[in-house]
């Protein structure tokens, strides 16, 4: 949780009232615990017990286990009827374990094998819906907590499903095998959906996070995802200057405001890296859109080590001779207000000063 | 609480009070309710009718009829008079107004009162309902009784009043409107703004009110703080401001004023250096802010205690953290110091030469963020910027509170309030005169017009008396004035959400010698009525120096207009100002006399309770302002019980799951 004091907590905790009542429940845990890992304990009642217990802590992914276990158990025993409202009573249930705490892996990762699991069952007409109102869900918990990874992990996947392949650059390995590990694998669930509806789901996730950029741009989580979307997007707009203004000015807009804040630097060495460097306009548009303007910071943060250090990232990503004295300037001043990396500055220092030698 | 013994014939009336207040306005309703908390005896009373004098709310046929009233009385007198009618009642009662024949009243032992109301202090330049609406045109709206339509075809010339109206409410297999051609006279063509008139002005008049002093709260400030820590805050009902506009003196644009980091981010207006010198400038005022409040302890664990996370969100938490700095940031002692330094420099200079602000940006801090009325200091100028950031984030998006019936309700909660801790209350009955001791200069008594005619004047004996300056005669009147419009517009100016809007303009925008304060409402606050197309109460309000411009709101008003994308416009107005008084008067000697003196009215009303607070802490400088009796405390627990165990789900969820377990055992031993 964001804002909370960890010695208020802590002091809390030191309350005999609050540790009495603490030991009361972790009486009640242990107990709990004990019972459903007996081997003799019947499914139905691990069922009860677990549902209940994983309420109060969605963490133990033992639990998660068990329980996914006697839920595949009476799927592949017991007839078809009632399997369909099962899985989807899974995810009403893990919805109300993650609002009880939404970083929990555990339910996070039993809601993606409860809904392609259902997938996998349902006809196929109506799974859409099923997804589009996954996506609102995932909204509604971004919207509590913005920088939450599993909800911005949990999205991508349910766009992979949506686009029904995975093999796109929305999603990375990782999540892949998460999946994969509980399902066959998702490529089976879906059937690749049409280029113009792809298109579509993509340009609406890519509306999202600029959404969720311009609430707040401190939001390395929605930077990411946008990066992650961004190769798509240079392939498919028709004016990639256009784009790549617009991204930079957002970039030297989150820069003024403030400087400290690694975000947007974060996404400025992304986009430079992975921008149409092959491109004749990159270059200038570079010059123009960011080193003039940081030039022009540089004087009034003097404080700030991302200024010096974010031009020198600029100038050495198309190095020339004419800018060797500013990036060392860059350089020597980096040294001095960011004494902790001395090192690595110097280190820069003497590759330019190679550089120098060997045009001589 | 009451002893017949010292119980007048007359009302229950004591014959002797600790404090008598004159007028029901805020700040002696507050002062009121203090005093009746410490104990003391209080007698409250008011020559009109109702509570509030001009912190009161009239309704609309009450403004009309004052109007006319003033009007027939300019015609009459040449002028405003300061007769002795009571212009509330219907009843013109003239009462005597002689103090019976002694010693005292022949020396300056006698200081008469004005008996002027509180209408007679208003002087009203303009009142106007709009009936004359615009000539008919191509594409006015206008209803039929076939239904609404609009004109499609003016026949030429225009005398002859053949209309082609295309039915709106009605389509044809081919998706036209289905026309109508009427041939009647154009008076009878009631347009769409006549209809909205007609429904605001005349069908809902009842649910419009006017307050005669708008006022807003800050989310986190002494006003608040006395609500809730008095529980006046129980009587009351609020919602957040939604959004705090500037009239851009460049632009001549309404723009959302730049609170936070992202909104500076975002601002369209601002250019990227103007970004970096705003943020770094709120960035110091939000370090000089935790150094401000660093001194007392014991007040930290109560902020802690009243800013409990619910939202997980920086956005949703303190906006104004928002401008704190990031962790890998170290606080700059050196700029901190140097702020030390430039105290008593004035605020404008200090941004100009020291923050290196560009003009436009300066007028944004000093009367969009700062909220400065005029020329201030360094030290005056952070204290309020430091208040208004403090009060970010902590109801809805703006710092500001708005009362949701009104802000009349304001003064009468606390009138009630005083009430319930054992004050008198007592309307329609004037003060005449402030008696003073023979032998030192204390107060002695207050004179009070008597209830039937005829009757003589009482005399009251208190030790105190709280006054409005209005009312001394030899109070000296400041050289400016309060201007004040009021407008109901048809339609609304903001669509998108509920308009609960505030809007600074800058003097710069109309050559104004104080910034103009605007205040935009909705149905959505319980002064305006719900109607089919929206209607708007607008405030704008400006301190003028001598008789200032009448004129000055009518263009501030046509100036947001201006900007509206939306069909909205004017249709009732009135205009009025009151005089604001010096801050020193005359008779400030004399011991037990103390004088209420309105400030010049800014955008919200922190300032009215410091006011109240300085008064008290006079007359009881030993008490605590406005604390909840223990006994009350203690009740209000009591009723509201303890139920911290039922909140705890953990608790019952496990308690729960035990209960299975011991289900199944004992189904295993049947």
């Amino acid at each position: 949780m964001h804002g909370r004091k960890r010695e208020q907590y802590k002091a809390l905790q030191r309350d005999p009232a609050v540790v009495s009542k603490l030991a009361a429940k972790a009486q009640q845990w242990h107990t709990l615990v004990r019972e459903v890992l007996a081997e003799d304990s019947p499914p139905q009642r691990q069922l009860a017990l677990t549902e209940k217990m994983l309420l109060v802590n969605p963490d133990p992914l033992y639990l998660w286990n068990i329980r996914r276990r006697v839920l595949m158990s009476i799927q592949n025993e017991g007839e078809n009827d009632n399997k369909p409202t099962m899985l989807s009573d899974e995810l009403g249930f893990t919805q109300a374990a993650l609002e009880n705490n939404p970083k929990a892996y555990g339910a996070w990762l039993h809601r993606k094998w409860a809904l392609s699991s259902s997938l996998l069952l349902s006809s196929s007409t109506d799974d859409t819906a099923l997804l589009e109102n996954e996506l609102q869900l995932i909204q509604m918990f971004l919207q509590k907590d913005e920088r939450n990874f599993h909800g911005w992990n949990y999205r991508r996947f349910i766009v992979s499903l949506l686009l029904g392949d995975h093999s796109d650059d929305t999603n990375d390995n990782t999540e892949a095998f998460d999946a994969s590990q509980i399902v066959v694998t998702h490529k089976h669930v879906r059937a690749p959906v049409t280029t113009e509806r792809r298109h579509e789901i993509l340009q609406a996730e890519w509306d999202f996070t600029q959404q969720k950029i311009q609430e707040n741009f401190s939001n390395y989580s929605a930077i990411h995802y946008r990066t992650r979307l961004f190769p798509w997007k240079l392939e498919t707009t028709p004016d990639v200057e256009n784009l790549l203004t617009e991204e930079w000015s957002m970039i030297l807009n989150a820069v003024f405001t403030e400087p400290d804040d690694q975000t947007a630097w974060w996404y400025a060495q992304y986009l430079l890296q992975n921008g149409p460097r092959d491109q004749a306009f990159y270059p200038d548009l570079i010059q123009t859109q960011a080193i003039e303007p940081l030039r022009e910071l540089l004087p009034e943060a003097p404080e700030s080590k991302w200024v010096p250090l974010g031009l020198y990232l600029l100038l050495d990503a198309f190095p020339d001779r004419s800018t060797r004295e500013e990036r060392q300037q860059c350089l020597e001043t980096l040294e001095i207000i960011d004494a902790d990396r001395k090192q690595r500055y110097e280190y820069l220092l003497r590759k330019l000063r190679e550089e120098s030698i060997k045009d001589v | 609480m009451t002893t017949t013994s010292s119980t007048d014939s007359e009302g229950g009336l004591h014959k002797q009070y600790d404090v008598i207040l004159c007028g029901t306005g805020l700040i002696q309703s507050i002062v009121a309710s203090a005093l009746a908390r410490a104990g003391k005896t209080v007698l409250h009373c008011d020559a009109a009718d109702y509570y509030g004098q001009l912190d009161a709310v009239w309704t609309f046929p009450y403004l009309q009829q004052l109007y006319s009233k003033d009007e027939n009385q300019n015609q009459a007198e040449g002028s405003i008079t300061t007769s002795t009618t009571t212009t509330t009642t219907t009843t013109t009662s003239t009462t005597s107004t002689t103090i019976p024949d002694t010693d005292d009243t022949t020396s300056c032992l006698v200081h008469y009162l004005t008996t002027q109301t509180d209408q007679t202090c208003l002087t009203f330049h303009s009142m106007h309902t709009k009936t004359d609406f615009p000539i008919l045109h191509i594409g006015t709206k206008v209803v039929t009784p076939y239904g609404m339509g609009c004109i499609e075809q003016l026949p030429q010339p225009p005398q002859q009043l053949t209309l082609s109206i295309a039915l709106t409410n009605w389509t044809l297999t081919n998706g036209r409107h289905p026309r109508l051609f009427v041939s009647s006279p154009a008076a009878q063509i009631q347009t769409q703004a006549q209809v909205d008139a007609q429904t605001i002005l005349q069908q809902h008049s009842r649910s419009l009110a006017f307050d005669i002093t708008p006022v807003l709260v800050y989310a986190a400030g002494t006003a608040v703080d006395a609500l809730l820590q008095s529980g006046v805050a129980e009587y009351l009902e609020w919602k957040a401001l939604e959004g705090l506009l500037y009239l851009n003196p460049q632009t001549q644009r309404l723009d959302k004023v730049p609170c936070n980091k992202n909104d500076i981010f975002l601002s369209p207006t601002l250019g990227p250096m103007d970004k970096r010198r705003l943020m770094k400038f709120l960035q110091l005022a939000m370090d000089y802010y935790g150094i401000a409040q660093q001194p007392q302890p014991e007040h930290e664990h109560e902020q802690h205690e009243s800013s409990v996370v619910t939202s997980l969100n920086e956005r949703h938490l303190n906006q104004g953290r928002s401008l704190a700095r990031p962790q890998n940031k170290a606080v700059q002692t050196s700029e901190l110091e140097a702020l030390e330094q430039y105290m008593d420099m004035p605020f404008s200079t200090y941004l100009e030469e020291q923050q290196k602000l560009s003009p436009a940006l300066i007028s944004l801090v000093r009367f969009a963020l700062a909220l400065e009325h005029g020329d201030s200091s360094v030290r005056e100028g952070m204290r309020q910027l430091c208040q208004h950031m403090g009060s970010l984030g902590r109801f809805g998006t703006t710092a500001f509170l708005v009362p949701l019936y009104g802000s009349g309700e304001l003064a009468q909660a606390f009138c009630r309030s005083a009430a319930v801790y054992g004050a008198t209350y007592m309307l329609r009955r004037t003060p005449l005169a402030v008696q003073i001791h023979e032998t030192n200069s204390r107060v002695k008594g207050l004179w009070l017009a008597p209830m039937e005619e005829g009757a003589s004047p009482k005399l009251i004996s208190c030790s105190h008396v709280v006054v409005p300056a209005s009312a001394l005669k030899s109070s000296v009147k400041s050289e400016s004035k309060v201007l004040r419009r009021i407008s109901v517009l048809r339609g609304k100016l903001i669509t998108e959400g509920q308009q609960r809007h505030a809007i600074i303009i800058p003097p710069s925008t109309l050559g104004s010698s104080s910034p103009i304060y605007g205040l935009l409402l909705d149905e959505t606050v319980n002064i305006v009525p719900r109607v089919p197309n929206g209607c708007t109460l607008v405030h704008l309000t400006t301190t003028v120096v001598g008789d200032g411009d009448a004129s000055l709101l009518e263009k501030a008003l046509e100036m947001i207009l201006a900007d509206a994308k939306n069909d909205v416009e004017e249709i009732f107005q009135t205009c009025f100002s009151y005089d604001l008084y010096e801050s020193e008067g005359p008779d400030s000697s004399i011991e037990g006399l103390h004088q209420v003196r309105c400030a010049a009215p800014g955008l919200e009303v922190d300032a009215a309770f410091e006011k109240a607070k300085e008064i008290f802490s006079r007359i009881c400088p030993n008490d605590e302002f406005l604390v909840i009796s223990k006994q009350l405390e203690t009740e209000i627990k009591e009723r509201l019980g303890d139920h911290a165990d039922e909140d705890d789900d953990e608790k019952r969820v496990l308690e729960s799951a035990i209960g299975i377990l011991a289900e199944t055992e004992s189904k295993g031993h049947e």
